[in-house]
């Protein structure tokens, strides 16, 4: 048997027998104020396609019900003692971090940065094309600088960064519930501003990108 | 959505709008590079994304055939 491990939650954010009435193959152990759901298997999980997508539904189920700190999937221990000292030992950092992600929900956003074709004699060259690979990382980084600016004042935390080798950026946001939809709003006017890129935004999702201290 | 495969979690494409579905590649960017680490994980390292060592090749097709469309 080994110890899946899901999430970190306050100790008193359970009330009741809520796991059990839910119907979640969890159970919580506790140390001090801080208490971890773990599931018991006979194995690690398997990163397959149903096994990722069954750990994101319950941690969506569990984000619905209170604060929680996602484990990164395939997290496991040997047993209650062992979970109980990770709790100890990391006890500031997980308050903290708890702290720092209450009513909030990660947003994530995919900029990829549009394709300029040059007209000049060269196009279709070898230069033509590393000058292209230069001009658009050098976009994909005004697009990170864009994407920060513009959401600034309605997240809690943000990283925007260069992805695909300059072809893309990519964002997770920390975002207050409340602001979920003038986050989605903006990002409507930025492609409308001509911003060289294209945006796919996805979530709510539990705050996966914000469990460590920036 | 052609390439939508997560058919079965709540997180959803909020821009462009219309309820379309994340994608397996949404799923794995989070759940394997994000979240609590504990000390004694074996993770190995494949295309900069840290992969749990249990069963990659399964992981990797996946991430492979979408990536692809």
């Amino acid at each position: 048997m080994t110890l899946v491990l899901y999430a970190i939650v306050e100790q008193d954010a359970l009330s009741g027998d809520w796991l059990g009435e839910a119907d979640m193959p969890l159970r919580a152990v506790t140390d001090g104020h801080l208490t971890a759901l773990v599931r018991d298997a006979p194995s690690p999980p398997t990163p397959d396609e149903p096994g990722l997508l069954a750990y994101e539904r319950t941690m969506e189920k569990l984000m619905g019900v209170t604060t929680i700190l996602p484990a990164r999937f395939g997290a496991v221990v040997d047993d209650d003692a062992e979970v109980r000292s990770l709790l100890s030992e990391r006890h500031d950092e997980f308050a903290s971090a708890l702290a720092r992600v209450r009513g909030a929900v990660e947003l994530g956003l995919r900029a990829t940065v549009d394709v300029v074709v040059e007209d000049s004699s060269d196009a279709g060259s070898g230069t033509a094309y590393i000058w292209e690979l230069l001009g658009r990382s050098r976009r994909a980084r005004a697009v990170a600088a864009e994407l920060e600016r513009t959401f600034a004042d309605i997240v809690r935390a943000g990283s925007y960064r260069v992805a695909d080798e300059g072809a893309a950026v990519a964002a997770s946001c920390l975002v207050d519930a409340e602001h979920v939809s003038e986050f989605v709003r903006r990002v409507g006017d930025l492609e409308q501003s001509n911003s060289g890129a294209s945006f796919v935004c996805t979530g709510p999702w539990p705050p996966y990108s914000f469990t460590e201290a920036a | 959505m052609s390439a939508g495969v997560a058919t079965s979690v709540s997180a959803r494409v909020l821009h462009p709008a219309g309820g379309r579905q994340v994608t397996l590649i949404d799923v794995l960017d989070r759940l394997l590079q994000g979240g609590v680490v504990i000390q004694g994980d074996i993770m190995l390292s494949v295309a900069d994304i840290d992969l749990v060592a249990v069963d990659l090749r399964i992981l990797v097709a996946a991430a492979n055939r979408l990536a692809s469309r």
